[in-house]
């Protein structure tokens, strides 16, 4: 990208010149450059799009995530987000009968959701495939758990898929650069006319938000590959994510049961492993399994996604600020939806700044 | 002496379970046995056999058993079938035994599966969907309320398979001969029991050394029991890696299907009748793929394909049945157990216990034996 000097950018021009600087380089910000790019490349004279993120896979929050497509139980405060999950759900069925979907990290799993009591079926009950309750013999497998559903949803390997889009994003000319960014403003006067802010738990570092908290969670990977379902327990005292989960994955099995607002700690804590073995082997008594690793993640939790534009003014510049960030412990789940209504947003800037082709009949 | 159970072995006296090697010599060398000890010979060491040997000491009280075979695990045919619990239909056997059969086999792993000894037994849980090209004659199968869950799919689910209109979604077992066999063969030498390489060519070799005689010689029993009625179709599968896949698919008549498993997935298969060609088939391999594939893409990443071979012991019926030998003056009471075809894994707990009795019927017919001949 040219430095250029304040206040001599050319705002569009005859064709459509876009700089477009994604930062973050989780599952929001990559799926957001390749939304943005395969929508918008082939409509503007040249887009520039360039990931800038100090922390790159496998190190980044997306590492950690066990991957299973599942939204929260309660219904979103924002409506729109039960359409950006289903979206996600079905662009990612619509890739499991290619051949490229081990290589996205991409495979069907049935599972259990078990409870202590009886509760009402989630939103996205039509979303998932085969959503039933579980029968009175498969609750004899759970003796801690009265009550459950059954049915099949997909797991998405977040380390697998980063390495997935890093390589589209690649194929397409797309720029990675390792960084660490100290302000929205020294991105906007190197030149970005697009800002995506894809910084995920700590966005507040570019912009205070205090909204956003991180919910720490603590995994251990085993090798179980026997184990072919997923296993979520749900504890309403204790609150989402805080309850034993088994999720397996395309070859380790993740255990979790993890929740801790505001902390910080990347450090693996002794009683939280304690917490999620002893957990997960009194729910899944065959798990006399070998332990592969141990990671801290933090979820970026906010009452909803932060999906907007801002504009950015830097002097006399004018910057496009599109935020997608603060998507709890269901960025996988909601991603692709995210992306596209990011990628939305941009059209609308690109409509604003007259930077879209226009069809040779209306010239 | 034990009131029940078979009495402890010297470790001396307990031969290796060799996997290859036939010996001649010094056949059945144990421990002489107190006098009213019910001398037991399991003849085969396949599923059958294993299951069956594990059974006997717990109804025949007083026992010894000695599982005699030329192939052991992982070289039987047991080792090759994949282990999925999807029942088989036997035109000669009535539908209420292999429904009881079939229970008895599920519940009897299902608490394995359940339990801290899952991993070392080689059994587990896993669900999927069994589709149809055409609507079948019985939408709900005589096992439908054994397995769990069992359900029409959806038609989102169906559009995972375009060519299919019909199918079935439950979840099952899946009891992994590699792992099963051995975990078997370590239950039956736990409680006594002798394993012994050698090939019998006929079951009068037995006599006088043991008193009753397990026949779980599978195909063998053409030649053991000289029965023209169980005849082998071979099935050829490929066993590949491809761990992301969780789910069974078994299309309609069963011929095609994929089968995740621990360490691989079982794609297949063949149906051939009277085939018994042990040499897998080159053609026949990129068959199945092709056919596997068409049903789940994804498979086309597979890699590691190994290509097996079995003969599936295949009769009308389960032999499930006392015979008494007899030959001048010599009885030899041998209850038979083989003819599962493609139904073995599933239904070998049932009949195992059902020999066990018959088993055990014979050692009550026995009384009090004659004075033994010294071995």
């Amino acid at each position: 990208m040219k430095h250029l000097d304040q206040g001599q950018r050319p705002v569009g021009g005859r064709g459509g010149t876009m700089r477009v600087v994604v930062i973050g380089a989780g599952v929001i910000g990559l799926s957001t450059a390749l939304c943005i790019h395969d929508r918008y490349q082939p409509v503007l004279q040249s887009l520039d799009v360039r990931v800038y993120a100090d922390r790159f896979t496998p190190l980044t929050n997306t590492d950690v995530a066990a991957g299973l497509w599942q939204p929260y139980l309660s219904n979103p405060s924002n409506p729109q987000e039960t359409h950006w999950n289903q979206q996600t759900f079905d662009y990612l069925l619509s890739h499991l009968h290619s051949p490229n979907a081990a290589d996205m990290g991409l495979a069907l799993i049935s599972g259990y959701n078990l409870f202590h009591e009886a509760v009402p079926d989630p939103s996205w009950k039509d979303i998932v495939l085969g959503f039933r309750k579980l029968t009175p013999r498969e609750l004899d497998m759970f003796p801690d758990y009265s009550y459950g559903w059954f049915n099949t949803s997909l797991i998405l390997e977040g380390k697998r898929y980063l390495q997935w889009l890093t390589e589209r994003l690649t194929e397409r000319g797309v720029k990675f650069s390792q960084r660490k960014v100290e302000s929205l403003e020294e991105v906007a006067r190197g030149g970005a006319d697009v800002i995506i802010n894809c910084t995920g738990v700590r966005a507040g570092e570019l912009q205070p938000d205090p909204m956003l908290q991180p919910g720490r969670g603590q995994i251990i990977k085993v090798d179980a590959p026997w184990m072919k379902h997923f296993i979520v327990t749900h504890d309403p005292e204790r609150g989402i994510y805080r309850s034993p989960y088994i999720i397996p994955g395309i070859r380790e099995v993740t255990l979790g049961g993890i929740f801790q607002l505001g902390n910080w700690s990347e450090v693996n804590n002794i009683q939280d492993h304690k917490s999620i073995w002893e957990g997960c082997c009194r729910l899944e008594p065959t798990l006399k399994a070998e332990i592969v690793s141990e990671c801290t993640g933090f979820r970026p939790v906010r009452p909803q996604v932060r999906l907007e534009r801002e504009r950015l003014r830097f002097g006399p510049s004018n910057t496009e600020l599109i935020h997608n960030y603060g998507h709890g412990g269901y960025g996988l789940t909601i991603h692709w939806g995210c992306a596209l209504e990011a990628a939305k947003l941009f059209g609308e800037v690109l409509e604003e700044r007259k930077l879209l082709r226009m069809p040779p009949s209306h010239l | 002496m034990p009131v029940s159970g078979c009495p402890a072995q010297a470790p001396g006296c307990l031969l290796p379970a060799f996997p290859h090697g036939l010996s001649k010599e010094a056949p059945f060398t144990r421990q002489p046995q107190p006098m009213d000890t019910v001398r037991i010979a399991v003849v085969g060491a396949g599923l059958m056999g294993l299951s069956t040997a594990v059974c006997i000491p717990t109804l025949v009280p007083r026992c010894s058993v000695t599982v005699i075979a030329d192939k052991f695990t992982p070289d039987t045919t047991s080792d090759v079938a994949a282990g999925i619990l999807i029942p088989h239909a036997y035109p000669d056997t009535p539908v209420h035994k292999q429904k009881q059969w079939f229970r008895e086999t599920f519940d009897h792993l299902f608490s394995i599966a359940n339990s801290a000894e899952a991993g070392d037994a080689g059994v587990y849980l896993v669900s999927g969907w069994q589709i149809f090209r055409s609507m079948p004659t019985e939408e709900v199968p005589f096992w439908a309320d054994v397995v769990l869950g069992f359900r029409k799919m959806t038609e989102a689910e169906l559009k995972k398979f375009p060519q299919h209109v019909f199918g079935q979604a439950f979840t099952t077992l899946k009891c992994e001969g590699p792992v099963y066999l051995p975990w078997l063969e370590k239950r039956v030498k736990r409680s006594g029991g002798l394993m012994v390489p050698q090939r019998i060519e006929d079951l009068w070799e037995l006599h006088p050394s043991f008193d009753i005689v397990v026949n779980c010689s599978g195909l063998g029993s053409r030649q053991l029991a000289g029965d023209s009625t169980i005849f082998p179709v071979r099935g050829q599968v490929l066993k590949v890696q491809a761990p992301w896949l969780k789910h069974f698919i078994r299309d309609g008549s069963g011929l095609t299907y994929i089968y995740p498993g621990t360490s691989n997935v079982t794609l297949g298969g063949t149906r051939q009748k009277g085939d018994w060609n042990l040499s897998p088939d080159a053609e026949i391999s990129r068959d199945i793929f092709s056919r596997c594939c068409a049903l789940e893409p994804s498979l086309h990443r597979a890699c590691d394909i190994r290509e097996k071979v079995g003969l599936r012991p295949s009769r009308p019926g389960i032999r499930l049945q006392k015979e008494l030998l007899a030959q001048d003056s010599r009885r030899l009471p041998v209850v038979h157990h083989y003819g599962h075809g493609s139904g073995g894994f599933s239904m070998h707990w049932g009949t195992a216990l059902e020999a066990a009795r018959l088993v055990n019927e014979c050692a009550q017919a026995l009384g009090s034996p004659a004075p033994k001949s010294k071995l």
